[in-house]
């Protein structure tokens, strides 16, 4: 007997894993200094009811049959993985981070926000250039210049810096 | 009396009255705007009101969450597409009336009965949360600990396809909440060597993450349909026809009144929430009419029900949470938040310490029900043309980009980006596969009242966890929620197996 994996079975195995980790690192926790489970049992608790859950999940997902086709690791399944825009946007959100970190706020939002109008369907090349010279803009405006936020500074560059001249 | 004293504050403050004005727009747009709903943009407005005083941001949130209720009937009436779960009910009745030609009168009866409804859950909120608040003074941590207990269980198990799944996001909830110090004894937990996670995981990123950012991917993935605006009446017989007369609107009356009621019940009850309270109400509207056989067709009273019920949980939602502590939806958790970042402490002291701003609230609550009806009424139609020309392709990566500066103003850091990306990618996988986002969120809210009650009940014992079951209130709380999982499995049994003989005579 073969065991096919489908998204039922794969989402139960991962609450297990997550759950077996979260016990483990749950053990992690020191005692009270009198030998109480103080800090630790709730963390035990709730980490032993997810491992529960994922059992019972997994006890559930077994008694349905699984087309072949279903299976989660078919070619055709990473394939539309690989190519789903959810992963691409996920890239993109990272990327725009460590760009922030990097230059600043102003020149990755510049960067970013054409990427991301293109990404929902956006194909106008002016509404493109000025979704990227008016986001970093008024978010800096309405933010950081309004609010108050203290805003991020670029670990090698920060355009911000180069304007106001500090 | 206390409320009539911060009616007049309320008033008097042309500061206040702005931003309830605001936030009765806001809100409205919002949630006519298919796909968006209020939590999603209180969340995203959460870090704007750091800078507020505490009773403008408490009211600005808490009057965007009612209107934003309220605007989701534009989007079900008008588009035909809810915008909110809890307007799918609406748009039984409402689309037949707007496919004849009768758009402006379905959007008068849904304000009126969103107005009754919302007006009726507050004021009974006003006038039952002291009594709550007084009992919830009498209750030790073991009682708060089986209130906890009861509340994570309901809204793990009440919503949503699949019990274990639901159960599990609380569970995991609770887990993210416990990352970082323990708030007794100082020691670390689940850190994993990361020195950032020391502090915890921020409410305000992880929320937007998951209300935000999980609804932009879940944008993305959704292929975008072209919505279509039902034309307004132009000629002088078509206004005439969509005008509403008291005549017409009578019969709604008994039924906007009974799901008023339904509504706060619904509310009162952790998790439960409108689209609930909105569905019971309509099912139980068209038992009691006087003509089923229209309802479905474009029957008014069909508007008026789930309106009256699903406008009229949002003030009772709040009494568990100015009481005990424990928000009953995932506004009433953000709201949490909003609380403890302007150093205000909910729970039954709550009253003791706050009671003036806690009526100040209801009373902004009040008004801004009455600023969202008068819009709603006479600028209806306007909201919905304007949600029109706003393109979602262009509205989407608006909000993603907004998503990660409101991440990053909570605290100034970036780590809280880092928290709200992988939340909001947490957040689009618990949606795809039926986990329930906002008993994940509720739980992580709870998590560190229940743990501290927990904890100090065990002291309090001297046989240990058996403490819960010799203290009557705390058992019938314990009992209740089991009673809860219980009811639940029975439900969906009893829907598979209706399923399954519906199935089997379809063959």
């Amino acid at each position: 007997m073969t065991f096919k994996f489908d998204a039922n079975r794969l989402v139960a195995v991962a609450l297990m894993v997550l759950g077996l980790i979260m016990l483990l690192a749950s053990f992690q926790i020191n005692l009270d200094p009198d030998g109480g489970q103080g800090a630790r049992i709730f963390p035990f608790l709730a980490s032993t009811a997810l491992l529960i859950l994922g059992c019972l999940e997994l006890k559930t997902a077994l008694s349905k049959t699984v087309e072949g086709e279903s299976s989660v690791f078919s070619s055709k399944r990473i394939k539309q993985m690989l190519l789903s825009p959810i992963l691409w946007m996920s890239v993109l959100a990272f990327a725009y981070l460590w760009g922030i970190g990097k230059f600043g706020y102003l020149l990755s939002t510049a960067f970013v926000a054409p990427i991301a109008l293109w990404t929902f369907g956006v194909r106008n090349y002016i509404g493109l250039l000025v979704g990227a010279l008016l986001c970093p803009l008024i978010y800096h405006v309405l933010f950081f210049v309004v609010l108050g936020v203290f805003p991020p500074t670029g670990e090698w560059f920060d355009l911000l810096t180069v304007i106001t001249g500090e | 009396m206390e409320i009539f004293t911060s009616l007049v504050t309320v008033l008097t403050d042309p500061v206040l009255i702005f931003y309830i004005f605001l936030a009765a727009i806001t809100g409205m747009v919002i949630g006519a705007v298919p796909g968006l709903t209020a939590a999603a943009a209180i969340a995203m407005l959460l870090p704007l009101t750091f800078y507020m005083e505490p009773l403008v941001a408490l009211a600005f949130l808490y009057v965007i969450g009612k209107s934003g209720r309220y605007g989701g009937s534009i989007a079900a009436i008008l588009f035909n597409t809810p915008g909110t779960a809890a307007s799918a009910a609406t748009q039984i009745d409402g689309y037949p009336l707007a496919k004849q030609g009768l758009s402006s009168k379905a959007m008068k009866v849904a304000t009126i009965s969103s107005v009754i409804g919302d007006f009726t859950g507050e004021i009974l909120l006003i006038v039952g949360v002291g009594t709550i608040a007084a009992i919830a003074l009498k209750l030790g941590p073991p009682e708060l600990f089986a209130v906890y207990f009861a509340a994570f269980v309901v809204i793990g198990s009440v919503i949503g396809k699949s019990i274990t799944r639901g159960l599990a996001s609380a569970a995991f909830g609770v887990l993210v909440s416990m990352i970082g110090l323990d708030p007794i004894s100082s020691e670390e937990r689940f850190t994993f060597g990361i020195f950032e996670l020391s502090n915890g995981v921020g409410l305000v990123p992880l929320m937007i993450g998951i209300f935000v950012l999980g609804e932009v991917f879940a944008q993305l993935e959704q292929k975008q349909t072209k919505v279509k605006l039902f034309s307004e009446p132009e000629s002088a017989n078509d206004k005439a026809r969509n005008q509403l007369t008291f005549k017409e609107y009578k019969p709604c009356i008994p039924h906007a009144i009974r799901s008023s009621f339904i509504g706060s019940c619904i509310g009162v009850l952790p998790g439960l929430g409108s689209a609930v309270a909105a569905f019971i109400a309509y099912g139980e509207g068209k038992r009691r009419a006087r003509n089923p056989e229209q309802w479905g067709k474009g029957a008014l009273e069909g508007i008026a029900a789930p309106e009256a019920a699903n406008n009229a949980v949002s003030g009772p939602s709040m009494a568990p949470l100015l009481t005990l502590g424990i928000p009953g939806s995932t506004i009433g958790a953000i709201l949490v938040g909003v609380f403890l970042i302007h150093g205000i402490q909910v729970g039954p002291t709550l009253f003791l310490t706050s009671k003036e701003l806690v009526y100040n609230l209801f009373a902004a609550g009040l008004v801004g029900i009455l600023l969202y009806g008068l819009i709603g009424y006479f600028g209806a139609s306007v909201v919905g043309r304007f949600i029109l020309k706003v393109p979602t392709n262009v509205l989407y990566p608006i909000i993603f980009l907004t998503a990660f500066i409101a991440a990053y103003s909570s605290r100034g850091n970036l780590f809280d980006v880092y928290v709200m990306i992988i939340a909001g990618i947490v957040g689009w996988l618990m949606r795809k596969f039926d986990f329930n986002p906002a008993a994940f969120i509720i739980s992580f809210v709870l998590a560190s009242g229940a743990e501290e009650t927990f904890r100090q009940a065990i002291l309090l014992s001297n046989d240990g966890v058996l403490i819960f079951l010799y203290r009557p209130v705390a058992l019938a709380f314990i009992l209740l929620g089991i009673a809860a999982i219980f009811l639940r499995v029975r439900s969906l049994k009893k829907q598979a197996n209706h399923e399954e003989q519906s199935f089997e005579s379809a063959k």
